[in-house]
C-alpha cells in the first residue's frame, strides 16, 4: 500500500545514529561456536526448566529447556553435540543464570518441529509458543502471551523504526528477507486477529519503505527520525494515532506491536519448523575494525565475535544491545541470547564517562521526556529515599527507561539509575503492602 | 554514573551516549553573554564600573573557594568541580549595582560575600539555592546601604546630547513612576542605547543586553518566549496602571532593570521552574509583579519581584506539572467537570451521580486528583477515562481467542490465579518498555 506519513511526537531526542557503519554490510553467518553456553533465562518471566542431562546428545533445534509457567519460553540447543552440564554463568547484562553447556561435535545435525496441523489462529499461537519465540527487539517478552490479549485487537503494528543508534539488524532483515518478513507479519496478524497491518519505519530507511509499499495488505508508515520512536506507546501514537493511557496495555486501544525480527522468527517457526535459536545481531561502533551484521547462534561467546570482527586496542566500553538502553558489559566473557540485537565496541570519543554533578534544575530532562514525566523530581526524591513522592510528583510508574533524560542532562546525572532504583523499591513496597 | 576501571573497560549506566552539553559549558555561555553588557557598563561609567566588576567576581570566587576549603574539600577537587557559577553570580551582582565611588568598595564586597555564603552555599551550593544568589546579594546591599544604593547613580559619560537638568536626580524610571511619561526626558532610543541614562552598571544599555540574550537564545541556553512574555506583561501592566497611556509602554520596558532581570536573572535555571507550563506562568506573573510593585512603591523593584517569585517556584512546579503521555488531557478533565456541574441540579433529588464524584469540580483539584490516578496509586474508576474502544470489547476473558476460535490453546500450566497475576504484572512491565530497544540494568533476566 501507499506509504503514509506518521504523526510526530514532540519530545524525545535526536541522536546521531551512526548506522552508516554497518548499514551496507550484508548479513553473514557466524561460524558455529565450539561450545555453546545457552541460558535458560533468555526472556522475561520464569526460567525454562532443563530437560537434558549431562552426557546427552542433542541436535541443533532440540528442546533443552521447557517453559515453566505462563510467562516463560522454550529454549533450544543451537548446535549439535553433547551436553556438558548446567552451570551458572553471567549473561551480557551481568546477571547470573543457569546455562546449558553444549559441546559442538561439528556435525551440524538439526531437527525441526513437527508439521503444522493447520494454519488457524490457535495453531500459529501454539507454534509460536512451542518455538520459544520472544520479543526480539530486546524486551524478551514471550510472544505467545502477547498474541492473546484480554481485549480485541484490530491493528497490528510492526516495529521497523529501529530507533536505537548503531543497530542495523532489523534494517538488513527487512532488506534481505523481505518476503519472509512479510509472510511472518501476516502470520502474526492472523494470530493477533488484526485486520489492519501497519509497519512503522523511520525516514532514514527509505529503501525499506519502498520495499514494503509493494504489498497490498501492509501499509508502511514513514516516521520522523527521533529517539525513542520505537517505544511501544510512541509507535502506536505515531502509526495509528491512538494514545495508550497510563497503566494500560496496547491491546486496550486495539493495537498489538511486534518487532521485525519476531516476525521473521515466526515465519521460520511456522513455515520451516525451525525454533528460535539464532538471530541477526549488529556488531558495530568505532572500536569494531570490521562492523558486521552477523547471523549468530544463541550461546555464542562475545569474545569469539570480538575476535571475528576485530576490536581496536583502545575500546573504552562494550555494550550489549543499543547504546541508549543496552547494558555495558563487564567483560566480553558472556554469551548471546535470543534478545542480543547488538554488540557495540565504543571508543572514548563516543562514550565519555563524566562524573555526575549537582542538578541545576534546567528542565532539559522534562523537556525531552517522551512520557512527559519529571525525571529531575524522580531523581531528587529517589536520592532522598521518598519513593512514593517520586511516583506521585515524577510519575516514575510511567517511565519507559528510554534514557532521553540522561542523554540530555548537562549535569550528567545517573537519572536512569535513580529511576530503576525507584521502580524496584516501589515494587517491593507495594508487594509488601498487600 | 560510576566509572570503574577493570581490565580498562568502562562501565556506565545507560544511556552510554551523552549530549556534549555540560553545566560548565552552559555557565561559560552565560558569562560570554554578559560580556556586551559589562563592556557597555565600563564604557558608560568608566573605571568605577570595571573596578566593581573585578571586585564582585573575585570576592564571589574567593568566598566559594574558602567555603569549600572550610568544608575540607581539596583545592584540586575544587578546581575539578569548578563550574563558573560563582563567576556568573559575581558579574550579575556588579551589573545590578550602581557604579559606586571607590571609597564605598565595602558595599560590593559585603554583597558578594552575602550572595555566595548565605544565598548559595548555606543552602547546599550549586543547584540547591532557593533564591538567585546575585539577587540575594543585591537585595541585601539595597536594604543595608539604602541611601548609597538609591542615590549612588553616577552621571554616565557620553551624555552631551541630553540637557543638563536630566543629569542630576533620579533615574528615568523613577521619574516615569513619579511624574508620568512626559517627565522621563529621554527619547526611547536614548533609553535603548543607554546614552545619558543613569542606572545600575549593566542595566542601562539595552542593546548590549539584547545582544547577549540573542547569544543565549542561539546557543539554546534560554528560550526566547519566556523573558519576552515577562517583558510584554510588565509593559502592558505599566500601560494599564498609567490609565491606558500606551506612550508609557516603551519607557517602562526600557527603563530600569527589566530587560536585565527578565533575560539574565529570572532565567537562572536553579531558581526558575523546570516544568514547561510552570515556566510560562512564572514569567507572566513575574512581569505583572514587577509592574505592580513599581507603581506601588515608586522605586525599581525587579530584584524584589524576582526574589518573591523565586520563593513560589517549587509550588508552581508541583501544581503545573505535566500529565503523563496518554493521560486524559486537561481540557477533557475541565469539560467533564463542567458537564458534571451542569448535571448536578437535575440530579439534586437523587443521590450524587457517580460522574460528579469521579469528576472533580474545580480545575485545580481535578488536576491533582487525576495526576494521582495516572501514576497508578489509585485506580481510575471513571468510565470516561477509558478509551472509547473499551466499550466495544468487554475486556473480559470472553474476548480470549481460546473461546472465540474453535480450536483450543494448550497451556503448560493450569491457569491458576497466581500465573495470571504473574502474567499481567509482566505484561505491564513490557508495556512500559520500548520494543525496539534493549532494556537497561533492570534485571530482566531473573
Amino acid at each position: 500500500m501507499e506509504p503514509r506519513k506518521g504523526r510526530a511526537f514532540f519530545r524525545g531526542v535526536h541522536v546521531r545514529d551512526r548506522k552508516e557503519l554497518s548499514k551496507d554490510v550484508p548479513i553473514e553467518a557466524f561460524p558455529e561456536p565450539e561450545i555453546a553456553t545457552i541460558s535458560l533465562s533468555q526472556h522475561i518471566g520464569r526460567p525454562a526448566e532443563c530437560v537434558v542431562a549431562p552426557g546427552d546428545r542433542v541436535l541443533a533445534g532440540q528442546l533443552i529447556g521447557k517453559k515453566s509457567g505462563r510467562v516463560s519460553a522454550n529454549v533450544f540447543s543451537s548446535v549439535s553435540g553433547t551436553v556438558r552440564g548446567v552451570e551458572k554463568r553471567r549473561g551480557p547484562n551481568g546477571a547470573l543464570s543457569d546455562c546449558v553447556i553444549v559441546e559442538n561435535d561439528g556435525k551440524g545435525e538439526t531437527c525441526a518441529l513437527p508439521a503444522m496441523p493447520g494454519f488457524e489462529r490457535a495453531d500459529i499461537i501454539n507454534r509460536v509458543s512451542d518455538a520459544g519465540i520472544v520479543g526480539m527487539g530486546g524486551a524478551g517478552f514471550p510472544t505467545d502471551v502477547k498474541l492473546m490479549p484480554k481485549s480485541e485487537v484490530d491493528v497490528l503494528i510492526i516495529n521497523g523504526a529501529e530507533c536505537e543508534p548503531y543497530l542495523t539488524c532489523d534494517y538488513r532483515l527487512m532488506l534481505e528477507k523481505t518476503s519472509e518478513v512479510v509472510e511472518g507479519i501476516r502470520l502474526l496478524a492472523r494470530a493477533a486477529g488484526a485486520s489492519e497491518i501497519l509497519i512503522g519505519i523511520e525516514s532514514n530507511k527509505p529503501d525499506c519503505v519502498e520495499l514494503f509499499s509493494r504489498y497490498d495488505d501492509i501499509r508502511p508508515i514513514v516516521l520522523r527520525k527521533r529517539y525513542p520512536m520505537g517505544g511501544e506507546k510512541q509507535l502506536i501514537y505515531c502509526c495509528a494515532g491512538r494514545k495508550v493511557p497510563p497503566g494500560k496495555l496496547p491491546s486496550d486501544v486495539g493495537c498489538a506491536v511486534q518487532n521485525i525480527h519476531t516476525a521473521y522468527a515466526t515465519y521460520e517457526a511456522v513455515m520451516l519448523g525451525k525454533p528460535s535459536y539464532e538471530r541477526v545481531m549488529t556488531v558495530s561502533g568505532d572500536g569494531a575494525l570490521r562492523p558486521k551484521n552477523l547471523l549468530a547462534k544463541t550461546g555464542t561467546s562475545y569474545s569469539a565475535i570480538r575476535e571475528y570482527c576485530g576490536a581496536a586496542d583502545d575500546v573504552e566500553m562494550f555494550v550489549s544491545g543499543g547504546p541508549m538502553m543496552g547494558p555495558a558489559m563487564l567483560s566480553t566473557d558472556a554469551h548471546t541470547t535470543k534478545t542480543s540485537s547488538g554488540f557495540l565496541m565504543l571508543k572514548k570519543r563516543e562514550v565519555d564517562v563524566l562524573s555526575p554533578r549537582a542538578c541545576i534544575n534546567c528542565g532539559a530532562c522534562a523537556a525531552v521526556c517522551p512520557m512527559r514525566l519529571l525525571p529531575m523530581k524522580i531523581d531528587f526524591y529517589a536520592q532522598a529515599g521518598d519513593y512514593l513522592k517520586a511516583a506521585e510528583i515524577g510519575g516514575v510508574d510511567n517511565c519507559i527507561s528510554c534514557g532521553c533524560c540522561a542523554y540530555v542532562c548537562p549535569a550528567k546525572r545517573a537519572l536512569i539509575q535513580s529511576i530503576t532504583l525507584c521502580k524496584q523499591k516501589l515494587v517491593e513496597m507495594r508487594r509488601g503492602g498487600k | 554514573m560510576t566509572k570503574m576501571q577493570s581490565n580498562r573497560v568502562a562501565i556506565s549506566d545507560t544511556p552510554h551516549l551523552r549530549h556534549p552539553r555540560t553545566v560548565r559549558g552552559i555557565m561559560l555561555d552565560v558569562l560570554i553573554s554578559l560580556l556586551p553588557a559589562s563592556i557597555a557598563g565600563v564604557v558608560f561609567f568608566g573605571g568605577r564600573a570595571a573596578f566593581m566588576l573585578a571586585l564582585t567576581v573575585s570576592v564571589c570566587f574567593l568566598t566559594e573557594f574558602v567555603w569549600l576549603l572550610a568544608k575540607r574539600q581539596s583545592p584540586r577537587a575544587f578546581f575539578a568541580q569548578f563550574d563558573f557559577t560563582s563567576l556568573v553570580t559575581g558579574v550579575l551582582l556588579a551589573l545590578t549595582m550602581p557604579p559606586l565611588d571607590y571609597r564605598y568598595c565595602y558595599v560590593p564586597i559585603l554583597a558578594s560575600v552575602f550572595a555566595i555564603a548565605v544565598a548559595k552555599m548555606a543552602f547546599g551550593g550549586t543547584g540547591r539555592n532557593i533564591i538567585n544568589p546575585a539577587i540575594g546579594g543585591r537585595v541585601f546591599a539595597f536594604i543595608a546601604f539604602m541611601s548609597l544604593m538609591t542615590s549612588g547613580y553616577a552621571v554616565p559619560r557620553y551624555s552631551a546630547s541630553v540637557g543638563s537638568e536630566y543629569l542630576s536626580g533620579a533615574t528615568p524610571l523613577t521619574r516615569l513612576l513619579g511624574d508620568g511619561v512626559s517627565s522621563v526626558g529621554l527619547s526611547n532610543l536614548d533609553l535603548f542605547l543607554g546614552v545619558g541614562v543613569r542606572g545600575c552598571i549593566g542595566e542601562t544599555c539595552k542593546l548590549a543586553l539584547l545582544l547577549g540574550a540573542l547569544y543565549l537564545i542561539v546557543r539554546r541556553v534560554i528560550r526566547p518566549l519566556h523573558p519576552v512574555v515577562c517583558v510584554v506583561v510588565a509593559g502592558l501592566v505599566g500601560v494599564f496602571m498609567s490609565n491606558f497611556d500606551f506612550g508609557a509602554f516603551l519607557p517602562s520596558v526600557l527603563g530600569g532593570g527589566l530587560i536585565l532581570g527578565a533575560f539574565f536573572m529570572a532565567t537562572d535555571y536553579v531558581t526558575s521552574p523546570s516544568v514547561p507550563l510552570a515556566s510560562f506562568v512564572y514569567f507572566a506573573l513575574l512581569g505583572a509583579v514587577i509592574a505592580l510593585l513599581r507603581v506601588g512603591t515608586g522605586i525599581e523593584t525587579v530584584s524584589f519581584a524576582i526574589l518573591l517569585m523565586n520563593l513560589i517556584v517549587p509550588l508552581l512546579d508541583e501544581w503545573l506539572r505535566p500529565r503523563p503521555f496518554g493521560a486524559k488531557p486537561v481540557r477533557l478533565v475541565l469539560r467533564d467537570a463542567i458537564l458534571a456541574l451542569g448535571k448536578k441540579p437535575r440530579a439534586a433529588s437523587s443521590p450524587v451521580p457517580p460522574a460528579a464524584v469521579e469528576n472533580p469540580t474545580s480545575p485545580k483539584s481535578g488536576k491533582i486528583e487525576s495526576a494521582d490516578s495516572s501514576v497508578g496509586l489509585t485506580k481510575e474508576g471513571n468510565p470516561a477515562d477509558a478509551p472509547s474502544r473499551d466499550g466495544e470489547s468487554t475486556a473480559s476473558n470472553a474476548a480470549r481467542p481460546s473461546s472465540e476460535s474453535g480450536a483450543t490453546i494448550r497451556s503448560n500450566n493450569a491457569e491458576s490465579a497466581d500465573s495470571s497475576a504473574d502474567r499481567s504484572a509482566s505484561e505491564e512491565n513490557v508495556a512500559k518498555r520500548p520494543e525496539g530497544a534493549r532494556p537497561g540494568a533492570e534485571g530482566d533476566v531473573r
